[in-house]
């Protein structure tokens, strides 16, 4: 079996935007896509839509969590409605759980939660066979500063020193804010991960995270 | 009589002795293989030497363009050469041998011009153009050549198609 491309994380607005990112998404080489809606009339729509348009379609829901507490409310009973979790952790515990935590997918790291990723969190993602997402619209929003670049760059050299599994994503909003494979993996390469970890994050991580969701 | 049954037997014994040291061989590939599985920087740096060793040859990115509006070669040439200078600097852009070589306005499809060790890097830069002053484009890239009229049949072909 081929493995393709995926997209883990498409955020449309509405129906109509959703529908340009479907017609798109196909000529760009994705298999499947995970889409954040937040709309529940748009959710049951999903199913005929993948078969309209033959993307596989998932869904996803995105927490972003301070506390403890917080997460672990949010994530009750959340496997049932949505196919993949992803975590943006805003401290070091929350990082810590979502990383443990088997319901938690992916762990989001973009600006602001760059600064909770260490050796400790990688191993433990290792161990619990979770994954770090790179969102690279999130990330190019912030490319400008130099602070932000210094400590991706700095945790990228961690990323190709220990090894964690890591995916890339493109969050895009719109059209105009999809990536294209290919794209993904050179912008990988321009921020330090050799062209093997990147390619992997794009396709085989991905792939890897869905089989152990449907199992 | 005989003596063909010695000549068979010599014949068959090395074959069979070629056979052994063939499987031997083998063996000890299998065994470096499995050696250098466990040290993947020493297979990186080995890698990389013989990446040194190419040859660079010079490679044409066919691309595509969706935007909400019109564009000009000269808008997406400018940007394009300001997003390769940003990130790579004027060294850079010597190394990637990059150029701006062509870009259709009715088709929306374009050629870039870099080498075989950074078309990657070029295609990932590519990636990052996301907006030219008010307008918002996404870049695809559709194809990479080894020619520049092999790039530019591709432009056709995909032309005729639209």
């Amino acid at each position: 079996m081929v493995k393709k491309a995926i997209d883990m994380w498409v955020k449309p607005k509405d129906y109509e935007n959703l529908i340009e990112i479907l017609k798109i998404v196909h000529k760009l080489g994705f298999e499947t896509i995970a889409v954040e809606i937040e709309e529940k009339k748009l959710m049951k729509e999903l199913n005929n839509l993948e078969r309209e348009y033959k993307v596989k379609i998932l869904r996803r829901k995105t927490i972003v969590a301070e506390k403890e507490e917080e997460l672990r409310k949010s994530l009750r009973g959340i496997k049932k409605l949505y196919d993949v979790v992803a975590v943006k952790p805003l401290s070091y515990p929350v990082a810590r759980f979502a990383a443990r935590d088997g319901r938690v997918d992916l762990v989001i790291i973009d600006n602001d939660s760059i600064r909770y990723l260490d050796l400790s969190e990688i191993r433990l993602l290792e161990q619990f066979n979770g994954a770090l997402e790179l969102p690279l619209n999130h990330i190019i929003a912030h490319i400008g500063k130099a602070r932000f670049l210094t400590r991706l760059i700095n945790k990228t050299r961690l990323i190709t020193r220990y090894d964690p599994p890591v995916i890339v994503s493109s969050a895009a909003s719109n059209v105009y804010n999809l990536w294209h494979p290919l794209q993904m993996i050179g912008f990988l390469m321009l921020i330090g991960i050799p062209e093997s970890k990147a390619t992997s994050a794009v396709i085989v991580e991905p792939f890897r995270i869905i089989t152990r969701i449907r199992g | 009589m005989e003596y063909i049954l010695i000549a068979f037997a010599l014949l068959a014994s090395i074959t069979l002795l070629l056979l052994f040291k063939l499987i031997i061989v083998e063996k000890k590939v299998n065994v470096l293989v499995k050696l250098l599985s466990n040290y993947p920087r020493i297979v990186e740096r080995l890698s990389k030497r013989i990446e040194a060793k190419r040859k660079v040859r010079k490679r044409y990115i066919v691309f595509e363009v969706i935007s909400n509006c019109k564009l000009s070669s000269e808008e997406l040439s400018r940007e394009v050469s300001s997003k390769v200078m940003e990130l790579l600097g004027r060294r850079g852009v010597a190394e990637i041998g990059y150029r701006f070589l062509f870009f259709d306005e009715k088709l929306n499809m374009g050629i870039v011009r870099s080498t075989n060790r950074a078309y990657k890097l070029m295609i990932g830069i590519l990636g990052l153009i996301r907006k030219i002053d008010d307008c918002s484009i996404l870049i695809i890239p559709v194809s990479v050549h080894t020619t520049l009229n092999k790039a530019y049949e591709k432009i056709r072909e995909l032309g005729k198609t639209k």
